[in-house]
């Protein structure tokens, strides 16, 4: 492994990553060990950037975050709804009448930035739900990062 | 000729530069950064692109831009999720504040704005000194290392280092997305188009409404078909910004800046000051049609200082116009080895990332991007081979990583440049700097070999747009 790539992932003020792990977000616990395995063994990595299941598994790589852990956000609030799947494919999230930032008539279009969030959605299906992100009327869409507390 | 010695020199202040400088400094080595302009930032401040749309996912927020879109979180005070082009829009100023004050905690780091490159001094094919401009007066920097970070290669081109600029042929590279050297030759779309278009960002501000209260009026031409994919509020909010601005940079038939790109490559000020002249007068006439179409909705609004304000430190002020131009497309370093479009795509259909460089069995990758492949050009789309998946609810780019092994050849300087029969030519000293303007800027593009009287040293007689052949 090159020294330059010791360095930069161990970087104490701004860590940075040379491989695409799409699993392992900025914040993630095992972060810089996740990154040093993949530098050592680079054919570990899958074709989705994915490491190993089975050494996430056993711990020394940590295993992937769970969809109610996400960095906390500055503006960020809790949004409580009804999940819906749309006829296109994406899921949007119906807001409990009268609760503010109703947003479009048909619910807002969910979007995320988090690899946990990202399964937990693709997986989910319809029903009462409660999430941690920032709405964007522009977008127009909210951008959650996590499952509210009591959500999981 | 007063001199000063700093053993590394970084030319430009975009993110490139400004990181490049950072961890240099942090490294403890002193480092002098040099910019042309009064402000820091490139692209992400002084060039008003304010929403940038690239590595947005958590996993790739990492390093310098990870805490750069951590911090901007944490001083814009109505977050960052204001448009549809990309989760993170803030204002000008609040990057540029702390990007200054990044700089500001480095001891080992200085920056000089308002420089100008004016020679450059060597020993062989090693740089040893630069002589720039600063105040009107004339200084010599003695250094060991010089980094260009800046947004079209200028020291690059003052050097004569090896480079690339420009289009490529399909033959050359193999690349799916470029298009065939017979084409290329033969197609004067190729030749009124050298790189891809720039933008001259123009600022507005937003009315009280949420939503734009005309129906549409019609956009007057060149702008006429602007507002037609999307819809007038649409085009208008694409890159809204806090505190109800927007940034107009609107590729399709809006503000990107098409003709006699040339004008920014070969070295004559004059040439540069009419082409980004007539670029901000489009963005402010786009800017002028949006006002009107939307009955006032939209109005040209101060955000930016002028730029002498600008040299005097001044963060906000009341021009719209951003201080630099943004370029999509600069010169391009000869390495020692170059990075082309199979390493940017999916490794195979149907996979996330792209292939993995490798060197002696080992993975040489020291940064991972994803920006989703997308050219500016005036017309049609120009087609690309797929990158882009869905995911998160949006689209994007199938991330790449960036090899070491690009970093600058130690080889004789070369640069190339397509020709009429498609073989590279080899230009020894690097492309002369041109100062002949002419009225040539339709000329075709050819530059002649070295014949063999002239000698490897010798440049050959140019014959580029720039250049007169009488």
């Amino acid at each position: 492994m090159l020294v330059l790539q010791q360095q930069l992932i161990h970087d104490p003020q701004a860590p940075a990553g040379p491989l695409p792990l799409w699993d392992t977000p900025w914040h993630h616990p095992a972060w810089r060990q996740r990154q040093l395995a993949a530098l050592m063994d680079p054919g570990s990595l899958d074709q989705h950037g994915q490491l190993p299941a089975a050494r996430k598994r056993t711990g020394d790589l940590g295993p992937d975050l769970a969809a109610d852990i996400a960095a906390p956000e500055p503006g960020e609030r809790v949004w409580s709804g009804w999940l819906q799947q749309n006829a296109a494919g994406r899921t949007t999230l119906r807001p409990q009448s009268g609760a503010s930032g109703d947003g479009p008539a048909d619910g807002w279009p969910l979007i995320t930035l988090e690899p946990a969030m990202h399964h937990w959605l693709a997986a989910a299906g319809e029903g009462p739900v409660r999430l941690v992100g920032s709405a964007n009327p522009w977008g127009p869409w909210l951008r959650v990062s996590r499952l509210a507390e009591g959500q999981a | 000729m007063p001199e000063v010695r700093v053993p590394v020199v970084v030319w430009g202040g975009g993110t490139g530069g400004i990181a490049a400088a950072l961890q240099s400094a942090r490294q403890g080595v002193q480092t002098l950064l040099l910019t042309p302009g009064p402000w820091l930032g490139g692209m992400v401040s002084a060039a008003g692109v304010c929403c940038p749309d690239g590595n947005e996912l958590s996993p790739w927020q990492t390093g310098l831009w990870g805490a750069f879109l951590r911090e901007l979180a944490r001083c814009e005070p109505d977050g960052l999720d204001h448009n549809w082009v990309s989760c993170f829009g803030y204002q000008p100023a609040t990057a540029e504040t702390i990007l200054r004050r990044w700089l500001a905690e480095q001891p080992a780091l200085s920056w000089w704005p308002g420089c100008r490159l004016r020679e450059v001094r060597r020993q062989g094919d090693r740089l040893t000194g630069l002589v720039i401009e600063r105040g009107g007066e004339r200084l010599q920097v003695q250094l060991q290392m010089a980094i260009d970070g800046s947004d079209r290669g200028e020291l690059i081109a003052l050097s004569g280092t090896a480079c690339r600029y420009g289009w490529e042929s399909q033959e050359q590279w193999g690349e799916p997305s470029a298009p065939a050297a017979e084409r290329l030759l033969a197609d004067p779309f190729f030749r009124r188009q050298p790189v891809q278009s720039p933008t001259w960002v123009a600022i507005g501000v937003l009315g009280r409404t949420d939503h734009c209260p005309a129906a549409g009026q019609p956009l007057p031409a060149p702008f006429a078909l602007a507002a037609e994919p999307f819809g007038l509020e649409r085009t208008i909010t694409y890159g809204r910004l806090p505190g109800d601005r927007v940034m107009l940079n609107w590729p399709l038939h809006g503000n990107d800046w098409h003709d006699d790109l040339e004008r920014a490559f070969c070295g004559d000020p004059k040439a540069e000051a009419e082409l980004f002249a007539q670029m901000q007068a489009h963005s402010l006439a786009f800017g002028r049609a949006l006002q009107e179409a939307s009955d006032g909705w939209l109005q040209l609004d101060g955000l930016f200082p002028q730029p002498d304000s600008a040299a005097g430190g001044a963060l906000r002020g009341p021009s719209p116009l951003a201080l630099m131009p943004y370029w999509r497309e600069g010169r391009r370093l000869v390495g020692l080895s170059t990075l082309v479009e199979q390493q940017l795509l999916p490794l195979k259909p149907g996979a996330s990332i792209a292939p993995l460089p490798l060197r002696n069995g080992h993975v040489d990758a020291v940064v991972v991007g994803n920006y989703a492949n997308d050219h500016h050009y005036p017309g049609p789309d120009w087609p690309l081979a797929a990158k882009s998946c869905a995911w998160g609810g949006r689209w994007t780019g199938t991330p790449f990583c960036i090899p070491t092994a690009l970093w600058s050849a130690p080889t004789p300087p070369t640069c190339w440049r397509p020709t009429r029969d498609s073989a590279p030519v080899i230009w020894p000293m690097g492309p002369p700097a041109c100062n002949r303007r002419s009225s040539m800027w339709a000329r075709p593009l050819a530059w002649q070999r070295p014949s063999a009287s002239s000698g490897a040293a010798q440049p050959p007689i140019c014959r580029c747009w720039c250049c007169s052949s009488s």
